[in-house]
This record gives structure tokens, sequence and C-alpha cells, in this order.
């Protein structure tokens, strides 16, 4: 169709209007789905409204106390019937806005409108509660290493990450927003611990906590001090997450607890995409789904995957990749973010973003059922369905990737030269208590229990909640370290999932056991690259009902 | 039905992923209401996958069937643009008297709706699909005759045709699956007990309050009608436990559809004389947006919200415009038949359908590839729902 036609067919709404997006109010910490229990906006806190023609360009930013109400003639009104209150912007832009949620606005659902220059945005609805925390984070979006500075001396507080790691016993100050109401939010904050109830998970491990409370420098932004437990984890990616008033979790951040405060990596070496350098991944994976929500009869159903990428991954000060960080052996974490993974939307961070390096065309693996041969899908990334069935037969078994020695190779390509690697596909595990588990309570531990595989396989535990209507996923990941058969998923981790729905189309819920033996994994050597991998891994899962 | 859907992009498995996580679409059927070359209307299936259309198995006297008709219809229009009146005859226009209904752009849309269903296996490709009891029935407005046909979606039995207020137009189900509601023109909302196929309760509305579209929120606390005239132009907030209207909206003249948002949290309501869509915010109740769309017949959304599918019956042929509701801008339009008008996404995202009543087809629209097939079904054709 004529672009013209086209432009005259729809032509929009009023240019001039600020327009914010749908469901884009947003804890500005946690960036959790507004919708989900711990992602409510806190009275008192600093909340995000992401949009368009929001505000000026350049962005204004609040500077001094007392803080106003309207910032570069941007204004944000919080409604709930007759009631109003206006909200403190404290960063206006035209693609977003950082504002605190005032102290005395309404709890529940309520309207958030932004005006600038006095024209007036869409309302968008919003949830509002007492408390409702979010932890900061080095990546901006919620997800991965936290900001949390390592005491040492009131000069000397570096931020936490994989080379300035904390030590067992020392005090941290964890940073972020939503621990409840003050009795003014335009002034500079008054220390003092806040009455709500803090919690704070150290790789599972409860943690003193010394202070949770307002930062004196910042209205809106809270400050909790705990104690690193003496028999927290040592890892780079220690889970961390604080609950407030008993119920509400707030999104899991990571922090590196070693012996001395020492890098991480020198006892835990990194994982290809985790730190700057040039990086290669291969993975082929078989899942075999249960499907007995929404469906008359329960149905198997197998699929081949597999995937690969080689980029030049940027340095960062904060690595961290949310596939390839795993928690320590005997731990979970957890994200909430939106989309539907488990049709393709990404976890933020996920994407490798670099420059990508220049394989050969196609990759050939050889197996039991023969060789394929599979191309790229862009320069540098490799993307295949190798085959899959479902039980009836309903279309034809094409499966590719069974149980058994693998050969996978490539010749050289311009960036990355030729390899040639050996691992093993596993034997999927057997699930033995996988038919009883139907309906999942949130508010109770989850066991799982197996046996099979090998003794030095590692097993994960996956689990998805994916709420459509509101577009929402929660999903947890937990590691099960070598010999064991069982584990107990803590209910925190089930927190934020969202209820499975009366309509069996409206909802997903899923969990997964992933086996990850040594002979599964192999590194990828070739000239070009300075780490790599391949795994292949074998998951069995099953949908569930979350309640 | 629920089928497929595997981890294929998550975390602990794979990078990054935008791939066609599911196994392949095992198909679906889909009903629609034809009127052949003889004027006899009937229901007939289509399947998805290779736009095979199934006769109906019909048992009942095709007088007992009627597929929307423009006869005494309040809403009609003819080649020079849109003629309504309240009373539902037609003003004055140069040309005068009605035309015949091949010719014209008499749209009811929802005439047939799904009923909440349980899910069965489902065929495989273009193969005859068995059904059973256990398939849910379907309910089909008589536009003309007063009242609604419940009809079994295995062999088209009819099974009840219930009395309602005259000139019905739409149907909404509560969530729970336990009442339909219709609207009729002249006045009224009805509620539809389905276990004893009966009106049990009748909502009036104001004389100057004709209804039309309708749409119930998914927690079944509230229902949103249109009131399609230009005297009292407005959607009507309906408290379903108290069964009374609470709350009114005024908008532009003839407001036709309403379909909330998955979340409930928006409303899309079609002015398709008006060539404009409102979204009015469903917490407040005021209109968010008002977005410019030509001859908007109807709009459907994907699972999670964040496309909206509008059949826009300006042009020869028509179009569906696909619309990123973050930013409501509109990201691809897709050609189909004359006079595009009831939608229906597939489960999986991955299928648009809609039935191009002047046009005589039903399209359907790959949003992979951007492909879209369009099969002639001999008559013009309206209404649409999914059998799972």
């Amino acid at each position: 169709m004529p672009k013209l036609f086209l432009v005259l067919l729809f032509s929009g709404c009023a240019i001039a209007q600020p327009l914010i997006f749908n469901r884009a109010v947003l804890n500005a910490a946690s960036y959790m789905p507004n919708r989900l229990p711990g992602g409510a906006i806190a009275q008192g806190s600093i909340f995000s409204i992401f949009g368009a023609r929001l505000g000026p360009t350049p962005a204004a930013q609040a500077n001094a106390f007392p803080l106003g109400t309207t910032l570069a003639n941007v204004a944000v009104t919080i409604s709930q019937g007759s009631n109003s209150v206006n909200a403190i912007p404290l960063f206006v832009g035209d693609g977003q806005i950082n504002a605190i949620m005032p102290s005395n606005a309404p709890v529940g659902a309520a309207s958030v409108r932004v005006s600038y220059n006095n024209a007036r945005s869409n309302p968008m609805t919003v949830m509002i509660a007492p408390s409702a925390f979010g932890i900061f984070t080095a990546t901006g979006t919620g997800l991965g290493p936290g900001i949390l500075q390592n005491y040492v001396s009131a000069a000397a507080q570096p931020i936490n990450s994989a080379t300035v790691a904390a030590k067992r016993g020392q005090a941290i100050t964890l940073w972020g927003t939503g621990l409840g109401p003050v009795s003014a939010d335009n002034v500079a904050p008054t220390a003092g611990n806040l009455p709500v109830k803090v919690e704070v998970s150290v790789g599972g491990v409860n943690a003193a906590v010394l202070y949770s409370g307002r930062t004196p420098c910042c209205s809106g932004t809270d400050q909790i001090v705990f104690q690193v437990p003496d028999n927290a984890p040592l890892e780079c990616w220690v889970p961390v997450y604080v609950r407030t008033a008993g119920s509400t979790v707030s999104n899991a951040v990571t922090m590196a607890i070693t012996q001395d405060g020492g890098s991480c990596f020198e006892f835990d070496p990194p994982p290809a995409f985790v730190t700057g350098g040039r990086s290669g991944a291969l993975n082929a994976f078989r899942v075999t789904t249960r499907q007995d929500v929404g469906t008359r009869a329960p149905i198997d159903v197998r699929a081949d995957y597999q995937s690969g990428v080689a980029v030049q991954v940027p340095n960062t000060a904060f690595p961290f990749h949310p596939v390839y960080s795993y928690p320590p052996d005997g731990t979970c974490t957890m994200f909430s973010v939106k989309g539907d993974l488990l049709r393709g939307d990404p976890l933020p961070g996920a994407q490798v973003y670099g420059n990508p390096l220049l394989t050969s065309s196609a990759v050939t693996f050889t197996g039991p059922r023969g060789m394929k041969v599979l191309t790229n899908l862009l320069p540098g990334s490799l993307l295949n369905y190798l085959g899959g069935s479902v039980t009836g037969n309903f279309f034809t078994n094409n499966l590719f990737l069974d149980p058994g020695n693998y050969q996978i190779s490539g010749v050289a390509g311009i960036d990355v030269g030729a390899y040639s690697v050996s691992a093993a596909m596993p034997q999927p595990l057997t699930w033995t208590n996988r038919d009883q588990l139907l309906t999942v309570d949130r508010t109770q531990p989850l066991t799982l229990s197996w046996t099979g595989g090998a003794a030095d396989q590692n097993v994960t535990i996956a689990g998805f909640g994916v709420d459509l209507p509101n577009n929402s996923t929660s999903l947890f990941g937990c590691v099960a370290g070598p010999g064991v058969t069982r584990f107990t998923v803590p209910a925190a981790f089930l927190a934020n999932f969202p209820a499975t729905r009366a309509n069996p189309l409206q909802s997903k819920g899923v969990i997964y056991l992933i086996n990850r033996p040594a002979s599964g994994s192999a590194d990828l050597k070739a000239s070009g690259l300075d780490i790599g991998s391949v795994v292949l891994q074998s998951a069995i899962g099953k949908t569930v009902i979350f309640r | 039905m629920k089928i497929g859907y595997v981890l294929c992009p998550v975390a602990f498995l794979v990078i990054a992923c935008d791939c066609p996580c599911d196994p392949p679409d095992l198909g679906t059927d889909v009903v629609v209401c034809r009127k052949d070359n003889n004027g006899v209307s009937m229901p007939v299936l289509v399947n998805s996958k290779g736009g095979s259309v199934s006769s109906p198995n019909s048992n009942f006297a095709a007088n007992d069937w009627s597929c929307p008709d423009t006869k005494e219809s309040p809403i009609w229009t003819n080649s020079e643009g849109s003629k309504y009146t309240q009373g539902g005859k037609s003003a004055s226009s140069s040309n005068g008297a009605r035309t015949a209904a091949a010719d014209t752009a008499a749209y009811l849309p929802r005439a047939i709706l799904d009923l909440p269903f349980s899910a069965r296996p489902s065929a495989s490709d273009n193969t005859s699909v068995a059904c059973d009891s256990s398939y849910p029935d379907i309910l089909q407005v008589n536009h003309d005759r007063a009242s609604v046909n419940r009809i079994s979606s295995c062999g088209f039995k009819m099974l009840a045709t219930i009395p309602v207020a005259t000139r019905p137009l739409q149907i909404a189900f509560t969530p729970d699956g336990l009442t339909a509601l219709v609207t009729s023109f002249d006045n009224a909302v009805n509620f539809i007990d389905l276990a004893s196929n009966r009106v049990t309760f009748t909502l009036t509305t104001a004389f100057d309050v004709n209804p039309h579209g309708i749409a119930v929120s998914s927690d079944g606390a509230r229902a949103y009608i249109t009131s399609f005239n230009t005297e009292n132009a407005q959607v009507a907030v309906i408290d379903m436990a108290l069964r009374k209207v609470i709350t009114s909206i005024s908008v532009t003249s003839y407001p036709q559809t309403a379909t909330l948002t998955p979340d409930d949290s928006q409303l899309y309501v079609t002015f398709p004389l008006g060539d404009a869509v409102y979204i009015i915010d469903t917490l407040t109740n005021t209109v968010a947006r008002t977005l410019s769309v030509a001859a908007p017949r109807s709009v459907v959304f994907n699972s999670v919200g964040t496309r909206a599918y509008i059949s826009s019956a300006s042009g020869s042929p028509g179009t569906v415009q696909e619309l990123d509701t973050e930013t409501l801008k509109v990201i691809r339009s897709f050609v189909v038949g004359l006079g595009p008008t009831d939608l229906k996404v597939l489960y999986g995202d991955q299928t648009v359908m809609v039935t191009n009543y002047e046009g005589q087809s039903v399209s359907t629209i790959n949003l992979g590839t951007g492909l879209v097939t369009t099969l002639a079904m001999g008559g013009p054709v309206s209404g649409l729902t999914i059998v799972h």
C-alpha cells in the first residue's frame, strides 16, 4: 500500500499530546511489571513513566530541595476517584519521567496522567501499595548486579562487583526504593528505620538487617544495611532479594562474595559472554514437555533446538548474563519481566550485544540420527528448530537430538577459525514426582525429586509463569549440585508468579528439570575466540497451575 | 487448544531466541456465517490451514437460520455513504431505496460467537474434523426475528431458539460461561441463562440508547455497551452484579463494536462512520485517545495485548491494520478482501482471520510471513468464531 495512503488511512492521535506507553509505569529500580505482586508502586517510592512527548529535550532534573510538583512544565497527577495528588518529578525527558509517588497517594488501582506544557496525556492505570521494594541494579534493567556497597570504612565503600567482592560478615549497603511512606517527600529525608518489616536473603540465607530507611541525601531512595551471613555461599552471582511486610518480594539482584574479598573470577572462571572478549557458544537441547493443563488428555511435546552466537563482547565493570551467570549450587534466583518468555520474548540482557564475529556460514552436527548442516541466521548467529514430535502423531516425528555422542564442527570463517568439538546429549532425567504435580501453591515451598543422569551433573530447575493478558512472565531458576536428587524451591521465589487464570488460553505455567552433565559440555576452541563453549542439554517439563 | 509451547527461548538454555518456539500449527477451525446465492444462510466450517470449507451437516430448515441481513436493520449503508436514523429506517438519500444485501455494507459483526469451551485434540492438517458432543455450542442472533439460536458446532444442530428483545445485534459471554449478554437495538440488553436457554433478565435502557456492541470484563464485573445512534451516542457501563447502568461515556455518533484489551484496562470502540477508534480508559471511564482509522469495523488483540488488529473497510479491497498498542502506531497493513469485518487472532498469535462481508470471502493473515490468503465463500460472510 502506498505510504501516503497509509498515513491518511491511519493518521493517529494528536501529535503534541504526551503518550504514556501501555503498562509502562514501573518501580524505578526493579522495572517489575506493575500487576505482579512485587511490582506495585510503593507510597513514597521513585517510579518511572515511559512514553513519548512526556517532557523536554534535553531532559531536566530536579537539583535542589524543596522539590516541587512541576519540573520544566511537567506535572504528574495520581487520581483515584475524586482523590487526586501530585507526584514529585525528579527527572523529565521526552521518553521518560522519574518521579516520587507521594506518600499520601491512594493505595490500590489509581490513574497516572502526565501534563507537559498544558497538554495532558492519556491516563494509565497503576497499582499502588504501602510498600513494595525494588533494588537498583548496575545494568539498569532490574536484573543482575545490584547497587550494593561493600563497607570497608566510612571513606571506602566500593560498589560490589565480580572483581570487588564482599566477604562474609561484611556490612553491605543496598540501594533501592519502596520501603514505604514518610512524613514529607519534598525535603531531604530524615535518617531512621521505617516501620515496615524488612528481610534480606543472601544466597538463600537470611541476613541481619542493620538499617532500613531513607537515605538522608535523596528523597524516595532507601538504604538497607545488612551483614553478609557467615554461611552465605561464595560465588560471583549470589542472589539477593528483599522481602517487605512479610510477603512482598523484590526483584532479585546479585552480589559477589569471596573468602577474601578479591575477584571471584580467580576461583570461578567466567563463562562466555559474561566478561568482555571474543566469545562463542553453541547450544543444542531437547525439551520434553508434558502438557496437561488446558488439554483433554496429557500430551508429550518434544522439540529439538540449536542456537549459537559469536560476538565481541564489550568489557563491563559489572559482568552479568541472565542465562550464563548461574546462581551458586543449592540456590535460586528469579526474574519478573514483561513479555512472554515462552514465546520468544528475551530476558533483558540476554541478547548479547557487541560486534558479531563472522564464523563459517554453517555448523555441522553429526550424531545418532545422522548429520545436519545448520546455516547461520545472521552473521555470527545460529538458531534452528531441528525437529519435534507430539503424542498421537499429530505430525511427523522428525526429532534429531537423540541421546548420544555428537561431533560439532565448522570451517573457518573470516573472524573465527575452524573447530571440531565432541559432546554428548544426555539422557533426560526421570522426574519422580512429576505426575503428582499439577497445582503449585505460591505461598509454599515446592519440592521436586528425580533420578537418573550422570553423577557429575548439575540440574537446573526452571519454573515459568506467564500471564498473557498482562504480558508478564515470572520465572525462577535453581541449581542443584552434583549428586543431588531432590530440591525445594523456597516460597519467596514463587511469590511474584501470576496466578493461573481460569481460561487456560490466558496463562502458561511450566516447570522444567534440565540436566547438565560434564560430558554435555566442551570448550569451543578456535582461533579468533578468547573463550567459547558447547553445551548439550536435555530438559523435561510439565505444565502446572499456579494458585 | 493449547498445544506445543516449549522451552525454546528461555533462560538457562539459549542466549537469545526469536524462533518459532511452538511446533507447527496443527490447524484451527473457524465457523463463519455464509449466505449462498439463493439467499439461504448457513454456518460453514473453515480450516485455517488449508482454507477448506466444510458443508454443514445441517438437520434444520434453512428458515431456522438467518445470517445477518439488512432487512429492517437499523444499520445499513448505501453506496453514497451512511444513512442512519433512530428508528432504523433509512434517511433520505439520493438513491432512496435500500439496495440488495450483496452490494451494501450491512454489517452486523459478531453474529456468532464461541462459547466457553473445553479443549480437545485438534485434527491434523486438511483432514475432515471429527467432532463430538463435547464441542462448544455457538450462539447466533436472528436480527430480524428477535431471537438467538443456540447451535451445536458439531453437526450444526439447532439446539434452541431463544426469544429476545427486538433487533438483537451482538453477543458476549460472562467469563464463567453461565450467561450470554445480547444487545438489542430496541433499548435492551438480554441476559440469557445458558443452562435453561432462557432470558432471565432484561436490562431496559433509556429510549435514546440503542445497544449495539458489547464487551464483558474478564472478571465479569463490568459490561460495556455502545449506543449506536447520534442522538445519545455513548458507551454505557453496566455493573454486572447490580445489572444496571452505572455510568456512561459520551462519544461521537454511531459507536459500534466494543473490544476490551486482554488486561481489561482499555476499551477500543469503533466508529465506522466517523473513521475513528476511541480508546477508553476503563478505570476512569474517560476517552484516553482517539485514533483516525478509515471505516473501522472491528478490533481484536493478540493474547498479550501488544498488538491490535483493526479491520478497515475503506478502499477496495479493504485492509487489516496492525497497531502497536504501546506507541499507537500502525506497524503493518494487510490487504484483504472487500469489506473486512470480523476478526480473530488464533491461539499462538501467529494467524489472524477476517471475514470480508462484501468480498464474500475469508482472509487468513500469516503474521510471521505477512502473507495473506483469501478464500472465496460464495456469499457474504459475517460472524467468526473459533472452534477449539
